[in-house]
């Protein structure tokens, strides 16, 4: 990839992220629409969206980008208020935007032009909206210095006009203002006061240079002598931008700044250099230059001198953007590393070395470290996720005509990145469901008693090595006698048998379970919950559901923290080793004939008083060979279900580096993957909910 | 804004209080102008100074000028305290002298500087 895609590729993402962050400002502009910190968080995603766009090549997104941030600029200054149109057209925008990001077909010039037009009606109420056509000019302002998000550092010479005390206007009070847009050193000049006697008391004698560093850019300057500049001079100029302040240059020196402000020629400072004394003491005295001025160019020297040390403090600590390909690739060398030292550590424990165990030790403790720090590296909070669900839940309400509001929290919570990605489609499912058969209509719950608007509750925290997700709704609850007529009519429940609210409720996760009517646009084929359980099984997690008729739904669900690299319990069975995640082991005891209980077809083992079902590794997958006298049971424990499996012998605790299975093996049953162990052999991974659920192969 | 003029031979101290605001600017020029007439050094106290008007700090500024371009000397008492903040708030606070004065010095000084 040459260095222009490779900064294609980097706009693309950070431009993903940026439309993330827009839609969530949309989101909560719609409920504040007032608040200027959320226009202003709109706008400059826009601005740095369009801006970054038109630098990288991306002129059509920067175009049509630009016409919306014309928008938001009107908003900003009250020209335009903010409405659920607006904000709709806008999400309409990021939808546009992203679709173009993604080379997507939707992306059509059509809908573009279209969507351009009524932006621009919106800006220019009254005048024709001029469609533009798909192969007009770039269109982009000239002003990446127009606008804001990228500090700069701006000098500004304020020359107001004479007479600007007697208007009532207080110079201090404009400065105040140019402080609050960022770094700001004000330097007055006094050169122009006259002597006493000559001196016009309520004339304005004094002008001023100021060093402003600031993200707001220049029109959020302008904005501040917008009463004053007629009557007055306002020059602004951009000292350094960013770029360059980063570019390692030390800032201007003296001279250059003296004749950059005109107080000064080239010709002036090459003199005063030929004295080869200092140069602002040798203006000084030559008379060439005020001390003012001189001060004034030595303020401004040493503002940019700090800003840049302050960047480049900051840019050191700050974060650098890596490709998840090459983290992959970390992981995966550090799944190599985990491996060669368990190799190693066996290695030493069969030569009886004391010099190799200690370096065995050193090794594992090292890799240890890395492996934890590595992991880390992968760990995004699940608050992006969230984010994602806000719109949904918005369009999805006004579609159905229910009025639903989402509420996140936990949103700091971190998952491994794959997880992530791999929990968007389940948790859409879940929340489709919550709003179409959970949440009532509005007339329907106000006749039950409940406030009309329902709330989707979205909760993530950590709890040991899982992250614990629950989805609750405050809506009608699941129909039990619906569930139970409908799987019995299918099959799935014996009419007479007895079964809690739990064994029904999981029910609605087997394929093609609906109790739905009507088939909407959103749910209600069936086709969903049975996807979000392989989904939730595929990620090594559990989904359990409860609910109470009339008052809501919770549907948990309990992932592990990583997919990479696990602890595991190695156990043997028929000479085969075995491993399963460490977090579901409860215990490990003999299995004593005597415990466990004769039942019919089942087995069952009396654990201190309680009965725990099990299964027989050795019987689950056909393995050969006679059972040793004293078994071992391994009693897991699944979202407080335990459950026993039953093996030869228990090796110990092992560090699991997870390989997935071949195509081939994929669909096997009972097994998730395999893993490579310090001899060299390979152990399969044990599915427990699989297992657990009686679908292991007999 | 109130003023008192204290003369103690040559040395004159004019003390100021209040809010030296715009409406305030003619009567302090004024006051200057009597204070610096017939006195070579003139002590400004202004600790009981609340608030000071740009208006005012051109006055301090240019009556400074007239002081030392007449040869005489002119000051603040305590100027750790009150009209610096003002001028610092206007951007007077200097770090070297004025040259336009004769002895080379402002009243606004925060502290010598290495040019």
């Amino acid at each position: 990839m040459g260095m222009a895609e490779t900064h294609r590729e980097a706009f693309r993402d950070e431009a993903l992220e940026l439309l993330s962050e827009l839609e969530s400002a949309l989101l909560e502009l719609e409920y504040r629409p007032d608040e200027q910190e959320l226009i202003g968080r709109t706008f400059r995603a826009m601005h740095t969206i369009k801006g970054s766009g038109g630098m990288f090549g991306f002129t059509e997104i920067s175009d049509f980008t630009h016409e919306v941030e014309t928008v938001f600029d009107l908003v900003r200054s009250g020209a335009v208020a903010v409405d659920k149109e607006l904000i709709d057209l806008t999400l309409r925008s990021c939808d546009l935007i992203r679709a173009m990001l993604e080379g997507d077909g939707s992306a059509d010039a059509e809908t573009r032009r279209k969507l351009t037009a009524l932006f621009r009606d919106i800006a220019r109420p009254g005048e024709p909206a001029s469609l533009p056509s798909e192969d007009s000019a770039p269109a982009t302002e000239g002003g990446s210095a127009a606008g804001g998000d990228v500090e700069r550092v701006y000098r500004i010479r304020f020359i107001p006009s004479r007479d600007i005390l007697k208007t009532g206007t207080d110079p201090a009070l404009l400065l105040d203002e140019l402080r609050q847009l960022g770094s700001c050193t004000v330097i007055a000049h006094p050169e122009r006061i006259p002597r006493l006697d000559e001196l016009e008391p309520e004339d304005c004698h004094t002008f001023w240079d100021v060093l402003l560093t600031t993200n707001r850019g220049i029109n959020a300057i302008r904005d501040v002598f917008i009463f004053v500049e007629d009557d007055g001079e306002l020059h602004i100029d951009v000292l350094d931008t960013h770029v360059s302040l980063s570019e390692g240059s030390t800032g201007k020196k003296l001279g250059e700044i003296l004749v950059e402000r005109g107080d000064l020629s080239s010709e002036d400072i090459h003199k005063a250099l030929s004295f080869q004394r200092r140069l602002g003491e040798l203006l000084v005295e030559k008379g060439m230059a005020s001390p003012a001025q001189v001060e004034s160019a030595l303020v401004e020297q040493r503002h940019v001198r700090e800003v840049q040390q302050r960047r480049q403090s900051n840019e050191a600590a700050a974060s650098i953007r890596v490709s998840s390909e090459r983290l992959d690739k970390l992981v995966n060398l550090v799944g190599e590393l985990v491996t060669v030292q368990a190799r190693l550590s066996m290695t030493a424990d069969h030569r009886c070395d004391p010099q190799l165990t200690l370096l065995a030790e050193e090794v594992e403790r090292l890799t240890a470290e890395l492996r934890d720090s590595t992991l880390t590296l992968r760990m995004m909070p699940i608050g992006g996720c969230f984010s994602r669900f806000t719109r949904l839940v918005r369009d999805l309400s006004g579609e159905l005509g229910k009025n639903v509001e989402l509420v996140t929290c936990g949103g700091e919570t971190e998952l491994d990145k794959t997880v992530l990605e791999r929990l968007n489609d389940p948790l859409v499912h879940i929340i489709r469901n919550s709003i179409d058969h959970g949440i009532e209509t509005p007339d329907v719950r106000l006749a039950g008693g409940k406030p009309a608007q329902g709330t989707v509750r979205l909760t993530a925290e950590h709890s040991g090595d899982s992250v614990t997700i629950t989805i609750e709704d405050d809506g009608a609850g699941l129909d039990g006698d619906a569930i139970r007529a409908k799987a019995v009519d299918r099959g799935l429940l014996n009419p007479s048998a007895a079964s809690c609210d739990k064994e029904l409720f999981s029910l609605i996760f087997a394929p093609g379970f609906s109790t739905a009517k009507t088939v909407t646009g959103v749910s209600g084929r069936g086709v969903g919950m049975d996807v979000v359980k392989r989904a939730i099984d595929s990620l090594r997690g559990s989904i359990d559901i409860s609910s109470r008729r009339g008052i809501g739904t919770v549907i948990t669900i309990r992932l592990p923290l990583t997919l990479a690299i696990i602890e595991t319990l190695l156990v043997k069975a028929a000479g085969e080793s075995y491993v399963m995640p460490l977090s579901l082991v409860e215990e490990c005891i003999e299995l004593n004939r005597v415990d466990a209980v004769p039942s019919s077809g089942n087995r069952l083992v009396n654990v201190r008083g309680g009965i725990v079902p099990y299964v027989s590794l050795r019987d689950s997958f056909n393995l050969g060979g006679a059972a040793p006298d004293i078994e071992q049971i391994v009693i897991t424990n699944l979202s407080g279900n335990r459950f026993g499996i039953v093996v030869d012998s228990v090796v110990g605790e092992h560090q699991t580096v997870i390989k997935t299975l071949g195509r081939v093996y994929r669909n096997v049953e009972g097994i998730s993957g395999a893993t490579i162990l310090g001899d060299g052999d390979i152990a399969l991974i044990l599915d427990i909910p699989a297992l657990m659920g009686g679908t292991g192969p007999q | 804004m109130h003023h008192e003029f204290i003369r103690d031979g040559n040395v004159g101290t004019l003390r100021i209080t209040g809010d030296m605001d715009i409406e305030s600017a003619q009567e302090l020029k004024t006051v200057l102008l009597e204070s610096l007439a017939g006195v070579d050094r003139l002590l400004l106290d202004m600790t009981g100074v609340s608030s000071i008007h740009l208006s005012c700090v051109q006055l301090l500024c240019s009556a400074h000028l007239t002081a030392t371009g007449s040869g005489m000397e002119m000051s603040l008492i305590d100027t750790d305290r009150g009209p610096h903040d003002d001028a610092t708030r206007y951007g007077f606070l200097r770090n070297t002298g004025c040259r336009r004065t004769m002895d080379g010095q402002c009243l606004w000084l925060e502290r010598t500087t290495d040019l």
